[in-house]
């Protein structure tokens, strides 16, 4: 147990002691008694990965430690996710209770007379937990369900009429018919006739079936005590298929409106096998009772169809087990696929559901990747689309959040031969998405249909072409309807200053506004000086000068540098102290605004022109510092009509220095660093259109 | 518009150089002769409305002021193809016609008596912009108009327009060759001390480097006068190109020229330019060669592409106050900084020890319309110490000159000279502190200099 502890913390990257933990849990009055199931101790890992330094090793630990079926596993769990889980509550929420003392420290100093308090405060958070994931769940399930879900009156008659599963009954029957004294020719044609009923899911007369826990139990028979031994021992090797077959069949009966596309082809695909598999049934009854089928030969005949079926049952049991659905049956029948592979009938089997199950999957996956749409009423997709409100009635910052957060990958979801190529895919759909938003009809020219297939590398050439295809759509539909080239033009113009005129223009404009304390500032005067500016200067041939706005942010660039790379060292402490005392001008707070329409927004968004804005200002604040200098200059030349002049010409020299800085300065950035990153940029974009 | 620029053309030489600077930004910004924008003109690229500005029917009228004392050249200029693009009110021409006969005192003496007329234009043309910058003078310092009533204008343009810069374009005479003008010496000194004075930049356009020039590098046998104009007008064009098609930075005359001037005083420029070819005014095409920005920058830095003549600096004291590239064309900004470095590793210019010393570079953008047949093309910008020599140079003749006291009646004829020569005096002295301050800046301790405490 120690050793789990260990190899979970180590994958949780936590630098607390397994001997603590493990004491730890040894004192926990709930050891070894929480009655969780498999699914909820599931969600806790899946919920304690998203805290560990490293997710993937974590969940990796998890399965690994599942699989070898360790002790104390859900204990372990339970206690990390509990530690984690309420620590961090307590950090967010300010906690009504005292804070719960973190495992680390409580070791050092608990004494044996705090235990039994801090075990109370555990139940209660173990309890108050519980019921949150509970809830949680629920809610979880409330999402999934479609909106028509409650109009829907489902007739439920597996639950009225038992009788119609292809399954065993569910309670098992006991034998009444006796064996006894039957002699041993007739007993083999008795226990024939009774085998074939169980193959299809009757209980015989002689052999019947015991009831089982679990849906995916495999099932145990009981045969009349009177048969012979010989026989027996053949029935005994038989009866493994009418188990899987009566998994199999559980799993058909389990799987309802709810599961999903996937499983339903999945099904649909099982199905097919299982007709193949009555007609075989249906040929060995006629052998029967043509009286030439022995239990031998009967042995002989189902000997492969056993173990197809042992497939089947394993396959289902996996997926039925861990309650997959979507994406992540796919995966599992591809793990499943491949890992058959020495076993070409068997791999044969997984091949073919595997086909059938993807079908749905990929039917949406070519929908997102041709057309930019999701079609998934079950929640299949490895591609969620989180909201589908209007684009009219979406909040400013909306272009910012789109390409994050309105189609999240879910994880879980991806089928592992597609997950090199989540991103693309992902962004794919994206870019068609962005397309069909503008009103732009998406001309869909790729038919080529997407087949399931072993080798991952087959499925790169139509994402690919797809990939290519919209993101070629979407690069001409910004560059030619909408302009995107002049629009970074005008960008350029204003934010980096390359239309120096109108910046000279502007700043001369409003120097005596800007330099007030920022209070004292009218916004209006300067919007109104900007249009001016804008209408006078060569500005006034760019289409996008109404665009441009006056901003006054309440802090000046450094604080917001700092801000972001916040970095508290006792240099900075001190500055920003310093930096609170005299109110900003406007010079240091003015910044220009840009409103920009979607779809350029997405690529001009609010993080992009932050950061034009942040170098805005840091080049308005040089060119300001400059001309200050230069008019010094100014004042300065008049001495030169003095005999005197040469007294001053320390400060002359001094301010030279300055000028000379500040130029070289401005001429670094705009020459040296933002003029060959522009060139860079609109060399690439002309490659990409030509690609 | 800000940073308008009024250009005042005087004399002889000022309204020649004047009219082919014209020119030249006539077809760079594609206005036609008669101040009509051509139809292949695109508007947004550049800025014409630093030097010119719109009529009500949106023809283009340069803001230049045209003065002389005689009708020769001005008349010249009305009968040429270009005479509608001046506003006739701008042009003034003195009643009585008769020049100021190559003598300073005379010019000095007609400007103060003109003196009314003339600010009267220099004032409406300034209320017409929005945001005057400066004052453009271009003139030649040996004559007498152009040294005479510009010296004046320069005194007075400083007094009513403190804050606003006056740059001149100043040709000096050919040494070379026997001036036809005797008093030129005296000429020149007067006009050097308004000059160190009164104008706060001043472009030395040397005629001798001009000649030698165009007969050395352009292989023109008898350079005219309109030949060597458009060397001058190559190298007006190229200094106010920043001006006129902004980008990021020097957008503003002052922005180009503070950098230029540390000191007051030291506000004499030289000027390189190179590839010079032959324009369509001279008739014979060089060799059109591969233009680097290192190659255009070394050349720069090569005596015999200035147009300045120096003495040779024999005892290698002089250095460079400060350099300005202005480079035009296809540029990668990475280039220069190549050239620069590779400048420095051979230490091809010294620079002064006092100050920041390194050579500044502006990129500008050429104009559309005119088809350069070199893919980059270079003007210099130099303060250089060894510009004294120029005016050592002047001094000596002019106190060869003096010594004879020889053709001193002229000027003793008129007001300023009547009582004493105390004028030639003091602008010798000033001239000759001018000189000093420039040897002295070429030390190190030149911050603490002061002119009583030099030898020379």
């Amino acid at each position: 147990m120690q050793t789990t502890i260990k190899e979970l913390l180590d994958a949780l990257g936590c630098s607390l002691d397994a001997d603590t933990v493990l004491d730890y849990i040894q004192n926990d009055p709930n050891y070894g008694n929480s009655n969780l199931s498999s699914k909820q101790v599931n969600e806790y890992a899946q919920r304690l990965a998203l805290k560990a330094s490293n997710a993937k090793t974590f969940i990796k630990k998890y399965e690994e430690l599942k699989s070898r079926n360790t002790d104390n596993l859900p204990d372990i769990i339970l206690l990390f996710y509990k530690l984690v889980f309420d620590e961090k509550r307590n950090k967010s929420s300010k906690p009504k209770v005292a804070p719960k003392p973190i495992l680390g420290d409580n070791k050092h100093q608990i004494t044996k007379e705090d235990l039994p308090q801090i075990k109370d405060k555990l139940l209660k958070a173990v309890d108050e937990s519980k019921k949150y994931v509970m809830k949680s769940f629920e809610e979880k399930e409330a999402r999934l369900r479609p909106n028509w879900y409650s109009s829907l009156d489902l007739p439920t008659w597996q639950k009225d009429h038992p009788a119609m599963s292809w399954d065993f009954p569910k309670e098992a029957v006991p034998i009444v018919a006796s064996l006894a004294n039957v002699p041993l020719a007739s007993q083999e044609n008795i226990i024939i006739d009774d085998l074939l009923y169980l193959f299809s899911g009757i209980p015989g007369n002689y052999i019947v079936h015991q009831q089982t826990k679990d849906t995916y139990e495999p099932r145990s028979f009981t045969i009349s005590e009177d048969l012979d031994d010989a026989l027996k021992q053949i029935v005994q090797q038989m009866l493994p298929l009418a188990s899987n077959y009566s998994i199999v069949r559980r799993f058909i009966e389990h799987c309802d409106m709810w599961s999903g596309q996937v499983l339903h082809a999945l099904v649909a695909a099982i199905e097919i096998l299982l007709k193949d598999y009555y007609t075989m049934i249906a040929q060995l009854e006629t052998e029967h009772i043509s009286g030439e089928l022995t239990l031998q030969k009967l042995w002989y005949f189902v000997l492969p169809t056993m173990h197809t079926m042992q497939v089947l049952a394993a396959i289902v049991t996996h997926i039925g087990q861990s309650e997959l659905r979507g994406g992540s049956v796919l995966t599992a029948l591809h793990d499943k696929t491949n890992k058959l592979l020495g076993d070409t009938r068997a791999q044969e089997i997984s091949l073919f559901l595997t086909e059938r199950a993807c079908k749905p999957f990929f039917c949406i996956l070519d929908q997102w990747i041709h057309k930019g749409i999701i079609v998934d009423p079950f929640q299949e997709f490895m591609i969620e689309d989180n909201e589908l409100v209007n684009k009219e009635e979406l909040p400013v910052d909306y272009s910012a959040d789109y390409w994050e957060k309105r189609y999240s990958i879910q994880k879980d979801r991806v089928p592992k031969f597609l997950e090199k190529y989540t991103d693309i895919i992902l962004r794919t759909g994206k870019y068609l998405n962005v397309i069909s938003q503008c009103g732009n009809a998406i001309m869909k020219t790729n038919i080529e249909e997407i087949k399931y297939s072993l080798i991952e590398q087959n499925y790169s050439g139509v994402v690919q072409k797809a990939f290519a295809f919209a993101s070629k759509s979407l690069l001409e539909l910004l560059l030619k309807e909408y302009d995107l080239m002049g629009r970074l033009k005008s960008v350029k113009n204003y934010f980096f200053m390359c239309q120096g005129d109108f910046i000279v223009q502007f700043m001369d404009a409003t120097e005596q506004e800007l330099s007030k304390k920022i209070d004292d500032i009218v916004p209006s005067k300067l919007e109104s000086l900007l249009g001016l500016c804008l209408r006078l200067s060569a500005a006034s041939h760019d289409p996008y000068n109404e665009d441009m706005r006056v901003e006054l942010l309440p802090y000046d660039l450094q604080f917001q540098m700092f801000k972001i790379l916040y970095i508290e060292t006792e240099d900075e402490k001190e500055y920003k102290q310093n930096k609170d005392s005299p109110p900003l001008t406007g010079i240091e707070t003015f910044t220009f605004g840009l409103e920009v329409k979607w779809p350029v927004s997405l690529i001009l968004n609010h993080k992009a022109i932050a950061c034009y804005q942040m170098i805005f200002r840091h080049l308005f604040y040089c060119k300001h510092v400059e001309r200050l200098l230069c008019k010094v200059w100014l004042y300065n030349k008049v001495v030169k009509r003095f005999s005197e002049a040469r007294l001053y010409a320390d400060a002359f020299a001094l301010r030279q220095r300055m000028l000379s800085c500040i130029q070289h300065l401005q001429y670094y950035m705009c020459v040296e660093v933002i003029e060959p990153s522009w060139c860079q940029l609109i060399q690439n974009l002309e490659k990409a259109k030509y690609r | 518009m800000p940073n308008e620029m009024i250009t005042l053309q005087l004399g002889q030489c000022g309204n020649q150089i004047g009219f082919e600077f014209w020119k030249q930004l006539c077809i760079e910004h594609g206005i036609s002769p008669e101040g009509i924008l051509e139809e292949y003109a695109s508007a947004g690229l550049d800025r014409k409305d630093v030097f010119f500005y719109q009529a009500d029917d949106d023809h283009y009228i340069p803001r230049a002021v045209l003065l002389d004392l005689e009708p020769r050249v001005i008349h010249t200029i009305m009968n040429s193809p270009y005479a509608k693009l001046y506003n006739p009110e701008n042009v003034y021409l003195s009643k009585h016609g008769g020049g100021a006969g190559n003598n300073w005192a005379s010019g000095y003496a007609q400007g103060d008596k003109l003196n009314e007329e003339v600010f009267d234009i220099i004032n409406r043309e300034a209320d017409g912009s929005d945001n005057l910058e400066g004052f453009v003078v271009c003139h030649s310092i040996a004559g007498g108009t152009g040294s005479g009533m510009g010296s004046y204008i320069l005194e007075h343009l400083s007094d009513r327009f403190p804050k606003k810069l006056v740059q001149t374009y100043s040709v000096f005479p050919n040494l070379d060759e026997i001036s036809d003008v005797v008093v030129q010496p005296y000429n020149s000194l007067l006009t050097l001390k308004r000059l160190t004075e009164s104008a706060d930049c001043v472009m030395v356009l040397d005629n001798t480097a001009l000649n030698r020039i165009a007969s050395d590098r352009l292989h023109i046998p008898n350079p005219s006068f309109t030949q060597i104009n458009t060397l001058v007008s190559t190298i007006m064009s190229a200094s106010t190109a920043t001006l006129r098609y902004p980008s990021y930075m020097n957008n503003d005359l002052i922005s180009l020229v503070a950098p230029l001037i540390p000191t007051p005083r030291l506000h004499f420029l030289m000027t390189g330019y190179t590839p010079l070819s032959a324009d369509h005014d001279l008739t014979v095409a060089p060799k059109i060669r591969k233009t680097t920005v290192l190659d255009v920058m070394q050349r720069l830095l090569q005596p015999k592409n200035m147009m300045v003549s120096l003495s040779p600096d024999r005892t290698n004291q002089h250095c460079y106050i400060s350099i300005l590239n202005i480079i035009q064309g296809e540029v990668d900004p990475s280039q220069v900084h190549k050239s620069l470095q590779r400048i420095r590793e051979r230490k091809l210019a010294n620079f002064i020890p006092w100050g920041p010393a390194s050579i500044q570079v502006a990129l500008s953008r050429r104009s559309p319309h005119v088809h350069s047949s070199h893919k980059v093309s270079g003007l210099l910008l130099a303060n250089h110490t060894n510009i004294s020599s120029l005016f050592d140079r002047c001094l000596q003749q002019y106190d060869k000159l003096r010594k004879r006291e020889a053709f001193i009646d002229v000027f003793r004829k008129e007001p300023m000279f009547k009582d004493s020569l105390d004028e030639f005096d003091d602008s010798r002295a000033v001239v000759d502190s001018l000189v000093r301050e420039y040897h002295a800046a070429a030390t190190p301790d030149y911050v603490h200099w002061t002119p009583e405490s030099c030898q020379l």
